[in-house]
């Protein structure tokens, strides 16, 4: 089973240009595996994190999308205990035009501004809505607390 | 597990990307240059560009594949069919003259930042350089040298057949080989580099295009063509090419096709008939996307029907080794690796009850489980197995399915 050419110019991309406060790199014995680590963006709660993901690349990709998940534990209203994360180009909005790059772009966007409205973990979401400030709060203990 | 060298992997020369040009902060434009004239979907060059309507550009192949699954730009997500997909020959055109440039462009610009000054693979048509040689982070004077001494090394030659050979493979030491019009691509090509340059899809050794060819070198090439093919490719065959490849083909309704017809509209085009419905279905679909997306190609890079077929063995091996569980093909090597230690285990697991059943007296789940065994009648071989079962157990589990056993004895 041979790895597809895009693959390996992602990896080759990701290693060699790496986008700044990301991190990407495959295992040695898959390389459709890949442990990531995102800093949480400036301004945000998160800031000053470092969150690991993991990353898999599925047989059909890029014609599916990669599976995604949070390894690190994160105050978040679109992603919940298990790390899932509720990004639409993770789902439905998936297109091969996509790259594992712009996913993890996207997911450090999706840090700096959570989305309470179409949530994943619905208890945070309430938090986010009713109090932002003490969400926000909490989300930074978090931080100091798992992503340090 | 299926493991490769990662560094290996990464370094094959073969992949080719963006990031092989420096960063614009040293060389501005290359790497984007580089980038957008790439697919979005499979990261390569375009390989017969086509666009959708709403003007975003895609290898042929790719959009057919993705619009077959989703009738969506896969960048815009605008609406659209593949009928509507329309040739873009115009970027075509510069896709071919960025593959020829690449390779030099990239060596010159190693050379330029190494500060080396003989370079005289530099004597190549001064047009393609202009507009990308002069990086602002390049000394000028250093770019200025280099083609002047390229020049006035190449000019030492009065032949311009073999300065042009010279600039096209950029090894001026060929000499006094001359070139060849290639059957693929029509271009000029060093005899000597034929073969490379077929095996490398007409990427690599080729410079001019067929107009320039002095006519003088005609008689022989066709000499040299004749060596090199024995003639194998007959005029038939060229006509018979020609004459397939006008048409595209029409999408097929498999809902009414018999798996019959099916077979026949694959054997139509030499290919394989076997599987089931679904396999039958999915490997027309992909012969009509390989040979529509081939049409899209301008004549002079179309593929032979021969080549396509290969492609399509290399797309049936891929999916095969894509469905079969990798797990399965791991246990039968392991087994097989690791043999010797499987016999010698199986071997001590033998002898052991032997040696074990005087040293686990004590326990009283053993002794009853021993004295069913000594008292059964039954066939050997199954006390044999109880016995060891016995002695490699101390699970409950096991102790169970003995006393189980045991219970008609008693």
């Amino acid at each position: 089973m041979s790895l597809p050419k895009r693959i390996i110019k992602e990896t080759e991309r990701l290693v060699a240009d790496p986008a700044p406060g990301i991190s990407a790199s495959p295992h040695e014995d898959n390389l459709r595996y890949f442990d990531v680590t995102i800093q949480g963006p400036d301004g945000s709660p998160f800031q000053n994190g470092v969150f690991k993901l993991e990353l898999f690349l599925p047989e059909e990709y890029p014609m599916a999308p990669p599976k995604v998940r949070f390894l690190t534990k994160i105050y978040h209203p679109n992603i919940d205990k298990l790390g899932r994360i509720c990004l639409d180009i993770l789902k439905d909005k998936w297109s091969p035009a996509l790259q594992i790059r712009t996913v993890l772009l996207s997911i450090q966007a999706l840090l700096s501004s959570p989305n309470p409205d179409d949530p994943l973990a619905a208890d945070v979401a309430k938090h986010y809505k009713e109090d932002e400030a003490g969400a926000r709060q909490v989300s930074k203990e978090w931080t100091e607390k798992y992503a340090t | 597990m299926w493991k490769v060298n990662l560094k290996e992997l990464l370094d094959d020369t073969d992949v080719q990307d963006p990031t092989d040009f420096p960063p614009s902060s040293t060389v501005p434009g290359l790497r984007d240059l580089d980038g957008a004239l790439r697919c979005n979907i499979c990261q390569e060059l375009y390989e017969a560009p086509v666009v959708l309507t709403c003007g975003h550009c895609f290898c042929s192949l790719c959009a057919r594949n993705q619009l077959g699954e989703k009738p969506a730009c896969p960048t815009c997500w605008r609406e659209t069919t593949i009928s509507s997909i329309r040739v873009n020959p115009t970027m075509e055109e510069a896709v071919t003259a960025w593959k020829d440039a690449r390779r030099f462009v990239l060596h010159m610009i190693n050379d330029t930042l190494n500060g080396q000054t003989k370079a005289i693979e530099a004597s190549r048509p001064t047009k393609r350089r202009k507009p990308n040689a002069r990086p602002s982070g390049v000394v000028p004077d250093m770019v200025s040298h280099q083609r002047r001494s390229g020049r006035s090394d190449v000019g030492s030659s009065d032949d311009d057949a073999e300065r042009e050979m010279a600039m096209s493979s950029g090894t001026p030491a060929l000499g006094s080989n001359s070139s060849i019009e290639c059957p693929v691509c029509a271009k000029s090509v060093p005899m000597t580099m034929i073969n490379d340059h077929l095996d490398s899809n007409c990427k690599y050794h080729s410079a001019l295009s067929s107009g320039k060819i002095a006519s003088s070198s005609k008689s022989g090439q066709k000499d040299a063509w004749s060596k090199l093919l024995n003639g194998t490719r007959s005029g038939k065959d060229k006509e018979k090419h020609e004459a397939e490849v006008d048409n595209p083909l029409p999408k097929a309704s498999y809902t009414v096709l018999k798996d019959k017809q099916i077979r026949d509209l694959l054997a139509a085009y030499n290919l394989s008939t076997t599987g089931d419905r679904p396999q039958l279905i999915a490997r027309h679909e992909r012969w009509v996307a390989l040979y529509n997306a081939n049409l899209d190609r301008s004549p002079i890079l179309r593929k032979r029907p021969a080549e396509l077929q290969l492609e399509m063995r290399r797309w049936e091996e891929d999916r095969r080794g894509a469905r079969k569980d990798p797990l399965k093909i791991d246990i039968t090597e392991y087994r097989r690796a690791n043999k010797a230690e499987f016999d010698k285990l199986i071997q001590r697991a033998r002898v052991n009850p032997v040696h074990g059943s005087p040293k686990q007296p004590n326990s009283p789940k053993t002794l009853v489980v021993e004295s069913a065994v000594g008292s059964e009648s039954g066939p050997g071989p199954a006390s044999d197995r109880w016995k060891r079962l016995k002695v490699a157990g101390g699970g409950g589990g096991e102790t169970d399915a003995i006393v189980v056993d045991s219970d008609p004895e008693g």
